[in-house]
């Protein structure tokens, strides 16, 4: 196998995997289970029960075999009878009792699953976007979702089992005690030697697992990049070069699983082995004892004892051959567990302050005051994000540990009541004015102002109560399309929803629709078209009634009807508020009261369209290049 | 089901011995397994027989150990035989889908996600293996067993054999039952679980708008509700599996109860009378019990066997969309082996081509001849047909019969090696491997080129595509791996290494699809001095959307919603004052904004 193969990634997960155990995590987990200790212990109570009438039953078995058998008279027959059916009660008891104990681990491992999953989602909602701009959401979304599924298979199966099982072990080896200490002794040796081999197994099929793990993600990861670059694979002529390495690939994983195949292979006739060792254990001594007996006196076995025994012997092995997957279980759930707390622990870094100002209606102005903000942040960053943004800047020639600057010293001051365009080249910090507008982000240097005070003052819900806003890609929700213009908030009614529907041009094209404003949004808005979107999302700013909208036009092509219809929409919204808006359009720098010209992280003009048109700096050549044309036409 | 069986037949045959070899290790152990069980049996009796001898009873272990010693290495071949083929085939039947893979064309990959055919070849394929293995295995025991245990038992006494399996008659009807109940609720769970998932994906990716609407509390009670719906439809799930195991375990017992309350008809405690008269001893009753087991579990495998052969068929039906899939382009009866070579020369006649699907052409009309060694230079708004042309030339896609011709040969006549070890052509969007940055340089050359040779046209090549100095930069130099486990290259330097891969190639055709795009104006003008030599070689066609990359060439054609619109050199172009020169004055400008925004 060849390196590249064997990079940081997989080293990562192996290092991953492999703690069984961790008394932290266990910890943290047990307080999840805590609540429902009762039923636990309720559990556990049934469990020994279980286990009790488990044990009985041969014993009924080994009395009808020398009590009754093999000649039963008709007296006899009658309780023979009842014999049975006392042992069919016991049978059945134990299906109850174990039903039952099923049922309530379920319930509480449900629970408890529930509540950790719930904290999750909780989490996820309190942290700062900084944090979604640097984790893929696939992540997020496994940590909700599988890593909590592995959890479930631990609380609601694995520890149950365990549970039984060496409550039914400890149960058989008491019972075995009882009956002749002797033979206990002899059977307790073949535990052991059960335990080493499940051990062995253990191990060995965990290293061939590993192996078939790394060398599939080996294979695919190889499989996925031809498929990606089929086009340069086959016009260089390739195909037989990486038919021979995909083969390799495949060679080496079908090794790692025959590996499997080998241990398996290996592990049932030993432990079908060591059951008949146990069985002739018992064989010999019991042929020794009963012949002793004829020498020295004594209580002799009976051939109900054998059958006695040959039952516990059963039960005996299935538990301790069984533990090996159990381990996995566990080793995973561990690993699950361990990256849940690591998502919980997140620093929320934007905290509100203990005594939040109430935040006032728009009266002076909203202002950035020589804000200087970066998204690589260096301080609270991992030592991996720490070594990928090293090594990012030394690609691209940037001076180690560069703040790469996104806004330098930007002051800007919106009144109430003014329309201020945001125009630049992309990438010259426009959208990120709004990011701070809304405090998604907390600028580094500089400060952010809503009536003359710091936002950092205010509580974040209460300072966004106040604004809409409206990105350029319009996100919807699964869901009604009034659902997503009022979006959960019970306080807007379908009138109003209605009536911001109107007011911005949406409401002829959703009446068009076959349920109207209970149609439903399909796969985040497949059905409508980019521009209808757009209106959906105006609707949505207007319904909530912001003091300060804040708009990122888009850019994408839109019909020329609805194009028409967006206009006046925002020519609309901008006549009667405050606004700030990242603007494409030229209707809408124009109808603005002020325009800001970005260029590289700093604002390099300022004025209204006219001021700047006579100026013939770098507006008058960005208005030439996008709208001249369109002008001509 | 028959269409798996049809279909695995070819890889099955080749391993034929193996498979009898298996059903005989099956058969071996199952023998020796049940006469173990009933060994065990006669040791008791003979333990309990007035006259014991304490030879007779070593005799009778040191047989039953023979009995388990042979059983257990029949055991051990039996799985590497049967399970371990499994195995063999799943690489064989890999293999031949990635071969497959190879063969098909871009148009299949255009419309096909990678997720999708990487699910076929992993998970797909297992599930088919999984029918080839366990899914024989199992039966195959099954079928063994059931017959030598049921003669065991009913050779001994038919009566109590029959009392035994009477509460196995309820089995098949209790599996049935919980199997289907199990299904449905955890279709139920699956079914809200990736509801649920998608609704947490979507406000994972919705995060800005909750956060800007201060949305958290009613999306957290959305979510909750979701939340407490999986538990609840998961508790209902677990209600029937928690039942499951138990009730066999029940039916199990029953089982026991059954011959332990019938027996004592059927009993005798004389040895030689119980021989003669098909009555059982005590010992045989124990036996009994012993089997008892053989007979219950392969039965429960039953319905595993029958859900892995239904997934098996399922995953055969996807592997099929693929495999059925015919190459779009192959050699076939007009391919002509006599032209084994290209030297350049590129003619296209009245080509109209309309890509598979799409509703307008993207090329109509197009003429056009260019010696080999000459450069061609095409440029035109984003969608005009220019990339087209250069992959029709490529025959990434194929052309109309008698439109693109090679060396006076339409090229749908030439071998596809042959052709594409003509042609070297770079794409905007550039692919490079996770493999070392020479690996990928030398992509385009043959195994036998010596190593030295390979070193010096590796680094001749990076020297050409200017991406010498930023490769010495790395921290392995040529030796750098690159990609996802290795270093990332900006979009620029991914796109200069591809270019030096072409250039390394040495085919005598080059073709540049807006090879520049990433890489600023004055690299654009190193590259294109260092390629000078290169095109004076070799027929090159630079498509771009910039003039800057086209101005040099002996030709230039200005495409516009796939017709020629304008053809001649740059300068006669320029005087034309048409489209070409609002391009032209439109780049000037854009460049001067650029300087304007301090670059």
């Amino acid at each position: 196998m060849s390196a590249p193969w064997k990079g940081a990634g997989a080293q990562y997960e192996e290092s991953e995997l492999g703690k069984v155990f961790d008394g932290r995590l266990a910890r943290r987990l047990w307080a999840y289970m805590r609540p429902h200790a009762r039923w636990i212990v309720v559990a556990i109570g049934l469990a020994c029960g279980a286990a009790a009438l488990r044990i009985a039953g041969p014993w009924i078995a080994r009395y009808i075999i020398d009590h009754f058998l093999p000649t039963v008279t008709s007296e006899k027959r009658h309780a023979l009878n009842l014999v049975c059916l006392l042992y069919v009660l016991v049978v059945l008891g134990n299906l109850g009792v174990q039903v039952a104990m099923g049922y309530i681990t379920a319930r509480v491992g449900q629970s408890a699953i529930y509540e950790l999953r719930r904290d999750i989602l909780e989490k996820l909602h309190r942290l700062p976007l900084r944090f979604f701009d640097r984790t893929p959401s696939g992540r997020l979304l496994t940590r909700t979702t599988s890593d909590v599924s592995v959890l479930y298979e631990m609380f609601g199966q694995g520890v149950v089992d365990i549970f039984t099982d060496v409550i039914l072990l400890l149960g058989i080896l008491l019972a075995w005690l009882f009956f002749d200490w002797r033979l206990a002794i002899l059977l307790f040796l073949t535990g052991p030697l059960l335990a080493i081999t499940s051990y062995n197994f253990r191990i060995k099929a965990r290293t061939a697992y590993r192996a078939v793990r790394l060398r599939v993600a080996a294979m695919n990861v190889y499989l996925s990049e031809v498929i990606n670059g089929m086009g340069t694979v086959q016009s260089f002529n390739r195909e037989s070069v990486c038919q021979k390495r995909y083969a390799q690939l495949n060679l080496e994983y079908s090794d790692a699983q025959f590996e499997t195949v080998r241990q398996y292979a290996r592990f049932f006739p030993l432990v079908d082995s060591i059951s008949f060792l146990a069985i002739v254990c018992v064989l010999a001594y019991g042929a020794w004892q009963v012949g002793g007996v004829r020498f020295h006196g004594g209580k002799p076995l009976t051939p109900g004892d054998f059958f006695l025994y040959f039952q516990y012997i059963n039960w005996f092995f299935m538990p301790i051959s069984s533990l090996a997957e159990r381990y996995n279980v566990f080793q995973a759930a561990m690993a699950s567990s361990e990256r849940i707390f690591h998502l919980l622990d997140e620093p929320e870094e934007m905290q509100d302050p203990p005594a939040p100002l109430p935040v006032e209606s728009l009266k002076t102005s909203v202002e950035l005051r020589d804000v200087w903000f970066s998204y690589l942040k260096k301080e609270g960053v991992s030592a991996v994000e720490k070594k990928e943004q090293e090594a990012g800047s030394l690609l691209y020639g940037l001076a180690n540990g560069s703040e790469q600057w996104v806004l330098k010293g930007v002051s800007l001051r919106v009144k109430r009541g003014e329309t201020v365009a945001l125009v630049g080249a992309t990438g010259a910090g426009k959208s990120t004015v709004i990011n701070l507008v809304t405090r998604l982000y907390d600028v580094q240097k500089g400060a952010v102002l809503f009536n003359d005070r710091d936002v950092r003052q205010y509580a974040q819900d209460d300072l966004r109560r106040r604004m809409a806003v409206v990105l350029q890609d319009v996100f919807l929700f699964s869901g009604t399309i009034e659902d997503n213009i009022r979006l959960g908030n019970r306080e807007i009614t379908r009138e109003q929803v209605e009536r911001a529907a109107r007011h911005v041009n949406a409401h002829t094209f959703i009446e068009q629709l076959p349920k109207g404003y209970d149609n439903e949004v399909l796969e985040r808005g497949a059905t409508l078209s980019t521009g209808q979107k757009q209106l959906l999302a105006f609707a949505r700013a207007v319904a909530f009634d912001p003091d300060l909208l804040i708009l990122d036009e888009a850019t994408a092509n839109i019909d020329t009807e609805t194009e028409a219809l967006i206009q006046d929409a925002l020519a609309k919204i901008m006549h009667e508020r405050t606004c700030i808006i990242v603007a494409h359009r030229l209707s809408t720098i124009q109808n603005a009261d002020r325009i800001l010209v970005f260029s590289h992280g700093t604002i390099h003009e300022e004025g209204t369209h006219q001021d700047l048109l006579q100026r013939d700096g770098l507006y008058r050549k960005l208005y030439e290049l996008q709208y001249a044309n369109l002008e001509k036409s | 089901m028959f269409d798996l069986l049809r279909f695995l037949y070819p890889y099955c045959r080749r391993y034929k011995w193996k498979y009898v070899w298996g059903v005989v290790t099956v058969i071996v152990t199952n023998v020796l397994m049940v006469r173990a069980n009933v060994l065990v049996g006669r040791t008791v009796d003979a333990i309990f027989r007035p006259d014991m001898s304490a030879a007779g009873v070593a005799g009778n272990i040191a047989l039953i150990a023979v009995c388990v010693a042979v059983g257990s290495i029949s055991l051990y071949m039996q799985r590497i035989l049967l399970i371990g083929t499994s195995r063999v085939i799943e690489y064989e039947l890999r293999n031949d889908f990635f071969g497959h893979l190879m063969r098909l064309s871009a148009s299949f990959f255009d419309r096909s996600k990678t997720g999708d055919i990487l699910a076929r070849a992993t998970s797909d394929i297992e599930q088919i293996r999984m029918a080839l293995g366990p899914g024989i295995l199992y039966p195959l025991t099954a079928v063994a067993i059931l017959p030598t245990t049921l003669w065991a038992m009913f050779s001994a006494s038919w009566p109590v054999a029959l009392f035994s399996l009477a509460p196995m008659l309820l089995l098949p009807l209790v599996v049935s039952l919980m199997a289907n109940l199990t299904y449905k609720r955890s279709l139920k769970v699956q079914e809200h679980y990736s509801d649920f998932s998608g609704r947490i994906q979507e406000s994972i990716t919705g995060i800005r708008v909750v956060k800007a609407y201060v949305q958290r509390e009613h999306e957290l009670e959305t979510l909750n509700e979701g939340n407490r719906r999986n538990a609840a439809l998961n508790l209902e799930l677990a209600k029937v599996s928690a039942a499951f195991h138990p009730t066999l375990m029940t039916l199990f017992v029953l089982g026991t109860i059954s011959i332990l309350w019938n027996a004592n008809n059927y009993l005798t405690a004389d040895a030689a009378l119980a021989a003669s008269t098909k009555m059982l001893t005590k010992g045989d009753l124990l036996s009994f019990v012993l089997l008892y087991r053989y007979l219950f579990f392969p039965i429960l495998r039953f319905g595993w066997v029958i859900s892995a052969m239904q997934r098996a068929a399922a995953s055969m039906v996807r592997l099929r969309l693929i495999w059925d899939q015919k190459p779009a382009i192959q050699d076939t009866g007009e391919t002509d082996v006599s032209l084994d070579r290209v030297e350049g020369a590129i003619e296209i006649r009245n080509l109209t081509f309309t890509y598979p699907k799409a509703i307008r052409p993207s090329l109509v009309g197009v003429n056009l001849k260019l010696g080999a060694g000459r450069t061609l230079g095409i440029v035109g708004p984003v969608g005009c047909g220019k990339s087209t042309l250069g992959r029709l030339i490529a025959r990434l896609y194929d052309p109309p019969e008698n439109t693109v011709f090679l060396d006076g040969h339409d090229v749908r006549r030439y071998p596809l090696a042959v052709l594409r070890g003509a042609v070297g052509i770079v794409f905007q969007e550039t692919y490079l491997f996770s493999d070392t940055v020479r690996e990928n340089i030398r992509f385009g050359l043959s195994a036998e080129v010596s190593d030295e040779d390979v070193d010096r046209r590796v680094r001749e090549s990076a020297r050409i595509a200017a991406v010498e100095e930023e490769v010495e930069r790395l921290p392995n130099q040529y030796d750098t791996i690159l990609g996802e486990r290795g270093v990332n290259l900006s979009g620029g330097q991914k796109q200069r290494v591809s270019l030096a891969r072409a250039v390394a190639s040495g085919r005598p055709i080059l073709i540049l699809d807006d090879a520049f795009a990433s890489v600023d104006t004055h690299t654009e003008e190193r590259i294109l001095r260092g390629l000078r030599d290169v095109m004076k070689e070799r027929t090159t066609i630079l498509i771009s959307h910039r003039i800057s990359t086209v101005q040099l060439a002996d030709e230039i054609i200005v495409l516009e919603e796939g017709r020629i619109a304008e053809q001649g050199t740059h300068a006669e172009l320029l005087k034309k004052r048409g489209l070409y020169y609002d391009i032209y004055e439109r780049q000037l400008l854009e460049e001067s904004v650029e300087e304007a925004n301090g670059r």
